[in-house]
């Protein structure tokens, strides 16, 4: 059962919302009901991976409790059981997502010396590197004493299983959703509006662009060897759209289902690529990733505190790790190792810069600056997603090759990609999409939230609704051939 | 007071917008739904048939949607079918067809195709569980339909229709746009389908063939859930297993169809074992394997009338307005009929079959003769065939009269000749290497070395078929109108 399918919209989701209102006086039978649903909606990908996520939620809240407890009177024993804790649920991902690629690579190595060892293959469980990370932030914000140990179990087990949230995120914080779990959620119909608003949003970036998108580059990266130039580059170009479109139409989903319910859950993407810089743009991109990474790895590495070489490392081991997380292969922690390079070259860059600036007499406060700030950021950040969709290194370095090579820009006009996956109407409707995701992100960035949406005519909201819904029922990329397509995200 | 209002402002437009939603949503899954005459159409139109017409319901796969024509059943017999068949369709598909069926319509008699005897699979392939099930309206049949054709995991997307056919969006054509339930004209589509043309078939005896083929549990369960419907609302059931090419696989499924029949008292014709009664001499009857051309269903559709109106009383409603739709579904098939036609011989043996007039224009620039088939053909709808190969021009008009046809030459005044028709006047100027024509359809063809016919479809005068035999001798047929 996927947040799109209709067994979740139209049974799952109006049932689970129909008992929350029921029960609206009482909250801990609220909570119960929404962990019921959040673990059969996780028990739909598969039953044995609920097993998973309850180790998980055993280990930290029990983890949390004792370390905590122990804590008052013996410090470090009730760090050491929050260490355990913590190395508990880091080693089962350890284990299921990175034991494989560590195999994989010991083997490379052993080959040469004709030796091979056996390494079972495990299956990764769904999600997993969600809710570890979202567990983890407990048990880490209650060592940096940002939160207080939760007793309710079925509070707990709520935050770490939170359905709108545990296969793709956003990874939500212990200090942001669990006092929301705690106290009484009001319904609202200005909430429901939202839900809808942002649920909507959402389904049209992953429906019309993104999987729209990805009939163009699964046919290019599939079999990049059979293309050459612009062909390569424009498929880079779309599929840095796809993924954004991809992970932030989730992301609005979630939130829109969240919001149903009267939970707040933080933005995760901002106008990505209407960065001015590769920081900015992480400050915008994955939010809740970026985030947890800056405040539980970065800053307490020293951050930028301890001189620039160590702020540069720092920089640079947040985005290995960075890119680890997103993946077990090499091409990851390359296109980590990309960013960390971007970011650090830029700081290392920034006065030089500054200076060509004046001696050119360039106004960086200019319209037309900012637009190529922003050009230089979606050409550097695209050129990273190649190593992140490629899928090894070697086809990544091949697919960069063939993007300098056999330069044809008649490859525009001939028709030719008219027979890359996507037919003539396609395209069309791409653009006009993609079209309306910029005319959006301009609005966004302006300020204007889903909160000043609502409060628009009537009439104007509804027809906007009405023409998205239409719009995605009838041009999305959805249905039976299709039922393969499953988000980006969820993989990690 | 005021929080009562807000309250009511807001139940209201959410219902609107609802309402405004859906009817959309209705409106768009009608138009992209796929128009298949191979089990979609055929139940959407079922929907919009009078209520109770139907004397004969045809049930099941294409050996009965296409190997039937109910035209022949009405002109022949004038008992009203309605073939609702769908792609290689499972019994337990006919079974709720037939439910939903029996919902408007109470038929003197059922006729069940029982191909699906053959079958070994517990669901459809995809494509077949979505033309058995898409034009059903929703209902408890349909759910219960989708439930039992398909795997769980597709429920919904049957259910819902529109995910399984939205991407249809870039090839819709005006057809699409033009088939609801308030569409005029689809009380007269009867499901018939056919084929034009002759395939080579390994026709073989099987009445050697004894064996009981083993029918599936599934399948089996549902062909008696059909018997003991149609025993439960007195409704008289035909089993039939029609002319194959895979008759040597099929004989012992149909061996065991027999005796299942004879344990339900059903009755059951089995046309593989019936060449010779049937006249099914020779392969030319067949356009495949599981496909028989117009001349092989005019024949057992024949057969199957006379079998009906010797075992049941079912009255003659030709000339009743209340079935009218009969007519001009006759006239349909009559007309869609003649445009498949690519053999000469064939459109001149359909002119004669239906007695139906035409006008045949010759315009060569010698005394070109036609062919010894056409000539055949000719002479059979009365004209010399020695005046008209000796001839340069010519126009004919041919009329039947009590089942004998009549050609009159009507003289050429200058270029041009008048001839009087069934519903008007009209003209044939020869210019040089063309020919023009005002009535029935103004056309102005280059016809040199041609013989065009222009042909009158009786119910449809204003609709006639203009053919042109080209290049005289060529035996090729092309359609101008």
């Amino acid at each position: 059962m996927e947040i799109l399918d209709f067994v979740f919209l139209a049974v799952f989701l109006p049932a689970l919302f129909v008992g929350y209102c029921i029960f609206q006086k009482w909250v801990k039978v609220q909570n119960l009901l929404i962990l019921l649903g959040s673990l059969a909606f996780y028990a739909s990908y598969g039953f044995d991976n609920v097993a998973f996520l309850l180790f998980s939620i055993l280990i930290t809240y029990f983890g949390g409790m004792i370390g905590s407890g122990l804590s008052k009177n013996h410090r470090k024993a009730g760090k050491a059981v929050h260490i355990i804790s913590l190395l508990l649920n880091f080693g089962m991902l350890f284990v299921f997502k990175y034991a494989g690629f560590i195999g994989d690579n010991i083997n490379s190595i052993l080959g040469k010396f004709e030796q091979n060892i056996n390494f079972p293959e495990l299956l990764l469980p769904i999600g997993l590197s969600f809710f570890v990370f979202q567990s983890s932030t407990y048990i880490l914000d209650l060592m940096q004493n940002k939160t207080v140990v939760e007793k309710n179990i079925i509070d707990f087990a709520l935050f770490v299983s939170f359905f709108p949230t545990i296969i793709s995120g956003p990874i939500q914080r212990s200090t942001v959703l669990l006092p929301q779990i705690k106290v009484k959620r009001e319904i609202r119909y200005t909430n429901f509006q939202k839900a809808v608003y942002l649920f909507l949003w959402g389904a049209f970036m992953k429906f019309i662009i993104a999987d729209r998108i990805a009939l163009f580059t699964n046919e290019v990266f599939g079999n990049s060897d059979g293309y050459r130039g612009l062909v390569l580059i424009l498929s880079a170009v779309a599929y840095s759209v796809q993924i954004y479109a991809d992970f932030a139409g989730y992301s609005y989903m979630a939130t829109g289902c969240a919001t149903l319910f009267g939970f707040n859950i933080r933005e995760n993407f901002r106008q990505p690529y209407l960065a001015t810089s590769i920081a900015d743009f992480w400050r915008r991109w994955h939010i809740s990733l970026t985030s947890w990474f800056r405040d539980y790895l970065y800053i307490p590495l020293g951050g930028n505190r301890k001189g620039n070489f160590r702020k540069y490392l720092n920089v640079l081991i947040v985005f290995l790790v960075s890119g680890l997380w997103h993946g077990a292969e090499w091409s990851f922690v390359i296109w980590g190792a990309i960013h960390a390079i971007y970011q650090i070259a830029g700081s290392l860059t920034l006065k030089k810069r500054q200076k060509l600036c004046s001696v050119l007499k360039i106004d960086r406060n200019t319209t037309a600056y900012r637009m190529w700030q922003r050009l230089c950021v979606f050409v550097m950040t695209t050129f990273a997603w190649v190593f992140f969709r490629a899928g090894s290194l070697g086809t990544a370095i091949k697919y960069i090759a063939g993007m300098f090579t056999g330069w044809k820009p008649w490859t525009i006009t001939d028709g030719t990609l008219f027979n890359v996956g996507i037919e003539p109407i396609e395209w069309n409707i791409l653009f006009i999409s993609v079209l309306v995701l910029v005319i959006v992100s301009v609005y966004r960035e302006r300020g204007k939230t889903c909160d000043d949406f609502v409060k628009i005519n009537t009439v104007f909201r509804y027809a906007i609704c009405l023409v998205l819904i239409i719009v995605i029922v009838v041009f999305g990329i959805y249905g039976a051939e299709y039922s393969d397509s499953a988000f980006i995200y969820a993989g990690f | 007071m005021k929080k009562s209002i807000t309250y009511i402002k807001r139940f209201i437009s959410l219902a609107i917008f609802i309402s405004v939603l859906f009817g959309c949503l209705w409106y768009l899954n009608t138009v992209l739904i796929p128009k298949r005459a191979d089990g979609i159409t055929t139940m959407q139109n079922l929907y919009a048939q009078e209520e109770n017409t139907i004397d004969v319901l045809l049930l099941g796969s294409s050996r009965n949607g296409m190997n039937f024509d109910v035209s022949v059943l009405w002109d022949e017999f004038g008992m009203s079918g309605y073939s609702l068949w769908g792609s290689v369709q499972p019994f337990w598909n006919s079974y709720f067809s037939l439910k939903e069926a029996l919902k408007t319509q109470t038929p003197s008699v059922v006729v069940l195709d029982t191909f699906a005897s053959t079958l070994r699979m517990e669901h459809s392939d995809y494509s077949r569980q979505v033309t058995n099930v898409s034009g059903m309206k929703f209902s408890l049949n349909k759910l219960e339909a989708i439930c039992v054709s398909a795997h769980f995991d597709r429920w919904d997307d049957l259910l819902l229709g529109t995910p399984l056919y939205h991407q249809r969006y870039s090839s819709l054509t005006e057809n699409d746009f033009s088939h609801f339930p308030w569409t005029e004209g689809l009380i007269n589509d009867k499901g018939t389908s056919y084929r034009y043309g002759t395939g080579e078939i390994d026709v073989v005896d099987v009445s050697e063939i004894t064996e009981l083929g083993e029918i599936t549990e599934k399948e089996k369960s549902y062909l008696i859930k059909i018997i003991e419907l149609c025993k439960e609302k007195d409704i008289p059931l035909v089993l039939t297993a029609t002319p194959t090419g895979r008759r040597v696989d099929d004989q012992p499924y149909y061996n065991s169809v027999a005796k299942i029949a004879e344990e339900y008292g059903v009755d059951f014709i089995n046309f593989n074992l019936m060449d010779e009664e049937i006249g099914f001499v020779a392969d030319d009857y067949w356009t495949d394997n599981d496909h028989l051309n117009t001349n092989g269903s005019r024949k057992i559709s024949r057969y199957l009338g006379e079998y009906i109106d010797s075992k049941y009383d079912i009255a003659d409603h030709r000339g009743d307005a209340a079935y009218e739709s009969w007519d001009v579904f006759s006239s349909q098939i009559r007309e869609n009929y003649l445009k498949m036609i690519t053999a000469p011989d064939d459109l001149l043996a359909e002119i004669e079959r239906y007695n139906m007039e035409a006008v045949v224009i010759k315009n060569t620039d010698g005394d070109t003769g036609v062919s010894e088939s056409v000539s055949a053909g000719l002479e059979n709808l009365g004209i010399d065939t020695l005046r008209f190969n000796d001839c340069k021009q010519g126009v004919w008009y041919l009329k039947s009269t009590d089942g004998k046809y009549t050609a009159e030459e009507i003289q050429i005044v200058g270029n041009t000749a008048k001839y009087v028709c069934c519903s008007g006047t009209g003209d044939v100027v020869f210019n040089g290497d063309s020919v023009s024509c005002s009535f029935p359809c103004e056309i102005s063809e280059n016809n040199k070395n041609d013989v065009t016919v222009l042909i009158f479809n009786p119910d449809m005068p204003h609709k006639s078929n203009v053919v042109a035999m080209e290049n005289i001798n060529s035996n090729v047929i092309r359609h101008i109108k």
